[in-house]
């Protein structure tokens, strides 16, 4: 006990300043750790021969399904979340369509699309679960709405905006 | 994939008149002029971290890039790039490859043993200006 009170007692004469630094001190050294030790960001091998490997981060592979589904006209906004299992890649899509019209086929085209994008473009061979969840149509906030269903089969919740049904695509700079 | 020391000299060609020595440094912004010239490469850019770190630490001219040697004294190359949406990436990723081995070796006169690709991120052509504003950096 009587190193806990000699403790307290050179805190307590300890001018503030010293401890200010000594717990900035503390925070920058709790942050370097945390950056040194922090766990690696996923990447997925794409190919690798002789001249070297080529990888690709889940972020890149986020953007580049997003893209391809804001190419569908019917697609307002696409919000894709990609999960690396070894290394198979597991893709789950929220969907903003611009109607209701076309959903089945639009979802199908979608699956179809993101798949021989993979396949093609980066040569994946293990192309996992491509789930689309059509979480809302037109102009609604794709981020306040929720997945009403957990199926692989492409799914819709309700149409928030039903008064746009018979609207046409937006053009791609309405999407930019 | 060791550390990269920019100040570690690299690159030794003994000959008659005295050494020639490349500085990691130089063969990193070698990397990235290279790199740069392939159609479909955006941009050069590491995460947020690394971006930092290497404000920071003044080796800004090394951000996603990484040269290393291995045992037999050959470059060892890392990048981290971004590159256009709609380009076939395996195929864009291969040509990098090469150039970027092609040039290096060219330039150094030194053999580069792998040449590894990070692809970190997709845009369209209308966002690389925009991509210069966040994490990504052009040469």
């Amino acid at each position: 006990m009587e190193h806990f009170d000699t403790f307290f007692q050179t805190l307590r004469d300890t001018p503030l300043v010293f401890l200010l630094i000594g717990l900035g001190l503390l925070v920058v050294i709790v942050i370097g750790l945390s950056l040194a030790f922090r766990k690696p960001t996923p990447h997925l091998t794409a190919f690798s021969g002789s001249a070297g490997s080529v990888l690709v981060s889940r972020k890149a592979l986020q953007d580049l399904i997003r893209q391809t589904c804001l190419v569908d006209d019917w697609v307002e906004a696409a919000k894709p979340i990609v999960k690396i299992n070894g290394s198979r890649v597991d893709t789950r899509v929220e969907l903003r369509l611009a109607a209701p019209d076309n959903l089945k086929p639009t979802c199908e085209r979608l699956q179809t699309r993101i798949t021989e994008l993979l396949q093609k473009s980066l040569n994946f061979d293990e192309i996992g679960e491509i789930q689309i969840y059509v979480t809302s149509f037109g102009k609604s906030d794709l981020s306040e709405t929720k997945p009403q269903t957990s199926d692989l089969t492409p799914t819709a919740s309700e149409p928030e905006a039903p008064s746009e049904d018979t609207a046409p695509p937006p053009s791609d700079e309405d999407k930019r | 994939m060791e550390p990269q020391e920019s100040t570690i000299e690299t690159g030794e060609d003994q000959g008659a008149l005295g050494q020639i020595k490349v500085n990691h440094t130089v063969v990193s912004t070698i990397v990235k002029m290279a790199a740069i010239s392939v159609p479909g490469v955006l941009g050069i850019g590491g995460s947020f971290v690394e971006n930092f770190i290497a404000q920071i630490s003044s080796k800004e001219s090394d951000k996603g890039v990484r040269v290393s040697e291995d045992e037999a004294g050959n470059y060892t190359i890392e990048i981290r790039v971004v590159m256009e949406y709609g380009v076939e990436l395996a195929k864009t990723a291969e040509n990098l490859q090469m150039t970027v081995a092609k040039q290096v070796t060219t330039m150094t006169g030194k053999d580069v043993a792998n040449v590894d690709i990070i692809i970190e991120g997709i845009k369209m052509q209308e966002d690389a200006s925009s991509a210069e504003n966040d994490s990504v950096e052009s040469v």
